[in-house]
């Protein structure tokens, strides 16, 4: 049974695509088939996360127009055979979807993926919203921060009222709420938001916390997915969400402040 | 008061019902019906309900007026409410209709809205009548009720109680911290952080004698 995963938050810039390219590599590796899907029509970057950018033959719009077969489309990861991408248009606009061809697109890769991860684009305009039309569960993107915080309570909002399993009165959408950007040490100075406040706020269940990190930025100059850096913590971080998300039952790690050793208070933080 | 002798009332059928006491003034009546046109609703014909101590023959005076003025303000006079002094079908052209536990009836809201769901931000429930939330309410989130509104949970949105104009609406929160309170159109913003003796506590909120919005810890 497929399963259709969106990766959304309403604010752009807190970590979507890198989430998106992390979850899906992260369940490729467990030995799940499947596909991840760029909604960002206009502004594609989920080919440059995976490094698959310059791949890209057929993008999604020309699958959803008819103008190629999905199997011309996909693109086969270079380290992983479980997992495909398919990539948005960087020359058209948002408009250029419809929900008639995004469902006829997602049908036919349910018949062959265990997962879809729908990598939403910001705003709560078509593309993000077509993105989460046809959701099963949903993983709601937020930073420790005011606004971060609010643009999700929006997109839950939205996801409750305004998608496929809410107007045909199936069952909900099951919403995660992962944190990412989170630095332990700017919420013990009140800084930023604790994961405390923004449960209180939100209210749906913790699938992770991701530590804020400078390994992030070069994961992505390189063109590898997150999770791929092994040995760093938010590549343990985005494990332990995947080992959640299937189920298992993992403590938070990197949650508190580490405390420095000696040396590193000496020779200074980057050791 | 002006609203005790001339009143609408939305009953239960789709009528609007006309009150006419004996110190009712046409004039009165003239401009309850115009704001009548002007609040959209002349699709709905007119019920006369005149009080008991009207005898027939002042009734036959009054309704010649009435017509008049029904005429001028395009609305139609649709029948006359039944009452013990009243034993003829029809009095000047208009039928009487017994109309009996119907027109006893105050004014009716629709029923009460109760919701469950939490209401995110962004989202605007509005309801003619009570609203009951039971869940949270986030911020941004717009409650609108012409009666009162229950929350049974935390409470951050913008509340808005007796939205059309009822003073004696109230606001009860089990967890208060609105950023809008309303009731009647006397609103306050909640700018400063509330004191500790209502953040997040249960409070009722209500407008007293002066219209001045009150906040009490319950």
């Amino acid at each position: 049974m497929v399963k259709i995963v969106v990766v959304t938050s309403g604010k752009g810039g807190v970590g979507k695509t890198t989430t998106s390219a992390s979850f899906a590599t992260g369940l490729a590796l467990r030995g799940h088939k499947t596909v991840v899907i760029d909604f960002d029509i206009g502004l594609r970057n989920l080919d440059l996360i995976m490094g698959c950018e310059r791949r890209v033959v057929y993008d999604f719009v020309n699958v959803v127009q008819g103008d190629a077969t999905l199997h011309q489309a996909l693109i086969k990861d270079k380290n992983c055979d479980n997992l495909f991408i398919l990539a948005a248009s960087q020359t058209k606009d948002k408009d250029a979807l419809n929900e008639e061809g995004v469902e006829k697109v997602i049908q036919e890769l349910s018949k062959d993926f265990d997962y879809i991860v729908c990598d939403s684009p910001a705003g709560i305009e078509r593309g993000a919203f077509l993105a989460l039309y046809f959701a099963d569960e949903a993983i709601v993107v937020t930073n420790p921060e005011v606004s971060s915080v609010r643009d999700s309570d929006r997109i839950l909002g939205i996801l409750s009222s305004k998608s496929k399993r809410a107007l045909e009165g199936k069952d909900k959408i099951k919403a995660h709420l992962l944190i990412t950007r989170y630095n332990p040490g700017r919420v013990e100075s009140g800084e930023m938001l604790s994961i405390q406040d923004i449960e209180d706020i939100l209210r749906i269940p913790l699938i992770g916390v991701i530590p804020e990190s400078t390994d992030v930025l070069q994961a992505s100059n390189t063109g590898t997915p997150a999770i791929s850096l092994n040995g760093t913590s938010v590549s343990d971080a985005y494990q332990d969400v995947i080992s959640r998300f299937l189920g298992e039952d993992k403590p938070l790690r990197f949650t508190n402040v580490e405390k420095k050793s000696l040396l590193k208070r000496i020779f200074g933080g980057r050791v | 008061m002006l609203s005790s002798v001339v009143k609408f009332n939305k009953a239960v059928f789709e009528y609007y019902v006309i009150h006419i006491g004996s110190k009712t003034k046409l004039e009165q009546i003239q401009n309850k019906l115009i704001g009548f046109k002007k609040l959209g609703q002349d699709n709905y014909p007119i019920v006369l309900n005149f009080d008991p101590d009207f005898d027939i023959e002042s009734i036959k005076n009054l309704l010649t007026s009435l017509k008049e003025i029904a005429t001028k303000v395009n609305v139609i006079l649709h029948s006359i409410a039944r009452n013990d002094n009243i034993s003829t079908q029809e009095i000047s052209g208009i039928n009487v209709v017994d109309y009996a536990n119907a027109i006893k009836s105050k004014h009716v809201y629709d029923k009460s809205l109760i919701f469950d769901e939490p209401v995110r931000s962004g989202i605007r429930l509005d309801n003619d009548g009570d609203i009951i939330i039971n869940n949270f309410v986030s911020d941004n989130a717009e409650i609108v009720a012409s009666g009162n509104i229950h929350v049974y949970g935390e409470a951050r949105g913008r509340l808005i109680a007796g939205s059309t104009g009822d003073k004696n609406a109230r606001i009860f929160v089990t967890k208060f911290n609105a950023e809008l309170l309303a009731i009647g159109g006397i609103y306050k913003t909640m700018d400063k952080k509330p004191p500790e003796t209502i953040l997040g506590k249960p409070v009722m909120v209500f407008l007293d004698e002066k219209d001045r919005l009150n906040i009490l810890p319950l």
